[in-house]
């Protein structure tokens, strides 16, 4: 998706001019949040289980240091290797380093966010090896050279006709074999069952590191990631720092909320908790009978660790369901892609300033209404309309708001501490607004403004203020 | 090869010890799950477990004994023509005597076994991609939510009840746990057991494409577990 449009505005104005993109993210988004909201609602302890889950992050991330110590030394006791990348760019040297060693060719892929951010594939490809995405929809984003609008459901910005196309140009298939969504995804199932037989590799990557027990957990409900984590000799499960969970039996908590708040399922299909590679049997014991030979951990900062402690640090709680993107005013019209950032919606607008700084994301914070709907619908509770007034108040005091903004707020600030000022200039925009609106709306809204009025209306104001309504209905 | 592992710890551990909070922050664990309000009663979990499967699309069979369980097995595979399996060895079976009888009937019962080898482990893979049906024990099951919990081990392959298109499980009905958090209770160190633990929830599922539900499409779309007692 190189021709994404450069700034945030044209972003947009090109999501919310496509009807057919519209259309297919309201039903996305739609079917999500009633899905999570039927799950919620027959679950009788769901607010009793968000309290502990909330309590579970909150603890974990107050202590992340501790636990962080905690899981690599029981990955290392079972066998498994533990890496550390400060950056991106550490993350995939460390891959590259462990695909070179080891003579891989081919890697069959789970999903993994943090392989978007950090940008492993190109990576990856650059060192020649070659990588296979193998999560349905990732594997259509992949062929198709499109990025994820969404962080659970990778593709819901394309029609089932957008995939058929794609599939006849890319894999040459019959009319037949794209004829509906299941012939689609057994061809799909067909082509990447071949890359799991051959691959050394496979990475995946971790919902939640356990640290009581060394275990990575993955959460799938294709089976990709069962297929990529157990057929090939090598297992990566690349994952954030901050994923982390102190007990099995706090796993057990957040994958009762995870799952609900993700898809409305109970459980996702496949919870799967893997402690270390294959174990082989010692003293003429048995070895198990399959699994990876060898089992890699690479631990993600990436800006991770300055949250821990700062005023932004509850987004580290966030466990990547989704909800809050399903239920957000703003992302249901525009979709992932006009946020321009690997993590779109609330928590993508919380999230990416906070990892790579204001001034190349603060565009974000401001793609909110702050009705705090996403809140509402955390499994966490975190308070993600908190988190982005900070980012606006730093975007301010960083000199990044626009000139014409900051002009237009003194101003008004000026006018509405002055009551008799205040009320000549209502009486001003009434009449103005009035002049320029046909039937009570304005099309077009005069100098800076227009942007504004592009995609929507700018209702006139009324006549008689309210105060003045007030008056008249006193008496 | 070094990486950023002391200079990420201290990292992390200034930012522990600034320790800001939101405004409801606690710093304490905040100890065991809340307990669900689930049956526990034999019959209650066999009834919730068999509609919670059902209602994914699973299929649940209960039989009585380990003869029905076989008959079982039997007419599954007979169903669908199949006389080659992909099964765990026969002391992970329940019952026991599944294996024997399968061999006794003339179906070949293929082991997990995978060589460390990239070469070697690739043909052996590709010599059991067209096995249609795996068969396995679990490790316990899941009331509330329709669940079995298979877990690795010696003779007992991730990849019976993940490569073919069909997994049949046999359980016992004592298997049964209410819900998640008690069977964790009840097997505090269930990830010492095995390289892999696993909670199957249905059969293989997507949505990607436009939320359209289809089944099987990595992991088997065909799960028939088969409860005893």
């Amino acid at each position: 998706m190189s021709s994404a449009p450069a700034t945030f505005y044209e972003r947009v104005d090109k999501a919310i001019g496509s009807p057919a993109l519209q259309a297919a993210v309201r039903n996305a988004t739609f079917r999500m949040s009633s899905g999570r909201d039927a799950a919620v609602a027959a679950f009788p302890e769901m607010d009793v289980v968000r309290d502990h889950a909330r309590a579970i992050r909150a603890h974990t991330i107050a202590r992340l240091d501790h636990y962080l110590r905690e899981f690599e030394t029981n990955v290392q006791r079972r066998g498994g290797h533990v890496h550390w990348a400060a950056t991106s760019e550490e993350a995939v040297a460390i891959i590259v380093a462990i695909a070179r060693d080891h003579g891989v060719k081919t890697v069959v892929k789970g999903k993994s966010m943090v392989s978007e951010e950090i940008e492993l594939n190109p990576g990856l490809a650059l060192a020649g090896v070659d990588v296979l995405e193998t999560d349905l929809g990732e594997y259509i984003v992949q062929l198709d050279d499109d990025h994820p609008s969404h962080i659970v459901m990778p593709i819901i910005h394309k029609s089932r006709q957008d995939v058929a196309r794609l599939f006849r140009a890319k894999l040459h298939a019959t009319d037949d074999e794209v004829a509906d969504a299941p012939r689609m995804a057994a061809l799909a199932r067909r082509v990447l069952r071949k890359g799991f037989l051959q691959a050394d590799m496979g990475i995946s990557g971790g919902n939640f590191g356990v640290a009581a027990t060394g275990s990575v957990c993955i959460t799938t409900n294709e089976g990709n990631g069962r297929l990529t984590t157990s057929l090939p000799r090598l297992h990566v499960a690349l994952m954030g720092i901050e994923r982390i969970v102190p007990t099995l039996d706090d796993l057990g908590v957040m994958l009762q909320v995870l799952g609900r708040s993700a898809t409305g399922q109970k459980l996702t299909v496949y919870s799967n908790v893997m402690s270390g590679p294959r174990r082989r049997g010692r003293d003429g014991g048995e070895s198990e009978s399959d699994g990876p030979e060898q089992f890699h951990v690479v631990l993600v900062d990436n800006g991770r660790s300055t949250l821990v402690g700062s005023d932004l640090a509850e987004i580290l709680y966030c466990i990547r369901c989704g909800a809050c993107l399903n239920s957000c005013p703003v992302y249901q019209q525009m979709g992932g892609h006009a946020y321009g950032s690997i993590y779109p919606g609330p928590v993508g607008a919380v999230l990416m300033p906070a990892l790579q700084g204001l001034q190349r994301w603060h565009d974000l914070p401001q793609a909110s209404s702050l009705c705090g709907a996403c809140k509402e619908v955390c499994p966490v509770r975190i308070d993600i309309p908190r988190m982005l007034l900070e980012h606006r108040d730093t975007t301010t005091k960083l000199g990044l708001t626009p000139i014409w903004v900051t002009f237009g707020l003194t101003a008004f600030r000026q006018i509405a501490v002055r009551p008799a000022l205040f009320r000549r200039a209502q009486a001003l925009a009434s009449w103005a607004t009035r002049r320029l609106a046909t039937d009570g709306w304005i099309k077009s809204l005069p100098g800076h403004m227009a942007r504004w009025s592009k995609k929507r209306d700018f209702p006139a104001f009324a006549s008689k203020t309210f105060q003045q309504q007030w008056e008249a209905r006193k008496r | 090869m070094t990486d950023s592992r002391d200079s990420v710890l201290a990292a992390v551990a200034r930012g522990v010890r600034v320790g800001t909070l939101p405004p409801d922050g606690r710093l304490e664990h905040p100890g065991a799950p809340p307990p669900l309000d689930r049956p526990s009663d034999r019959e209650g979990m066999i009834a919730s477990f068999t509609r919670e499967l059902q209602k994914l699309m699973g299929t649940v069979h209960r039989v009585a004994d380990d003869a029905q369980a076989h008959a079982r097995v039997f007419e599954l595979l007979e169903a669908r023509g199949v006389g080659r399996v992909l099964a765990w060895d026969d002391q992970w079976l329940r019952p026991a005597s599944l294996g024997p009888a399968l061999r006794a009937k003339g179906i070949v019962v293929e082991p997990c076994w995978l060589p460390a080898d990239g070469p070697d482990r690739t043909a052996r893979l590709k010599s059991l991609d067209d096995v249609v049906v795996g068969i396995t024990g679990a490790h316990g099951a899941l009331a509330d939510t329709g669940s079995i919990v298979v877990v690795s081990g010696p003779g007992r392959g991730r990849i019976a009840s993940l490569m073919p298109p069909v997994h049949i499980a046999v359980i016992g009905a004592e298997q049964l746990s209410p819900t998640l958090p008690a069977f964790l209770a009840a097997n505090p160190s269930i990830a010492d057991v095995g390289s892999n633990v696993v909670a199957i929830t249905g059969p293989s599922r997507t949505g990607d494409i436009e939320g359209t539900l289809v089944l099987g499409v990595h992991g088997p779309g065909d799960l028939h577990v088969i409860v005893i007692g």
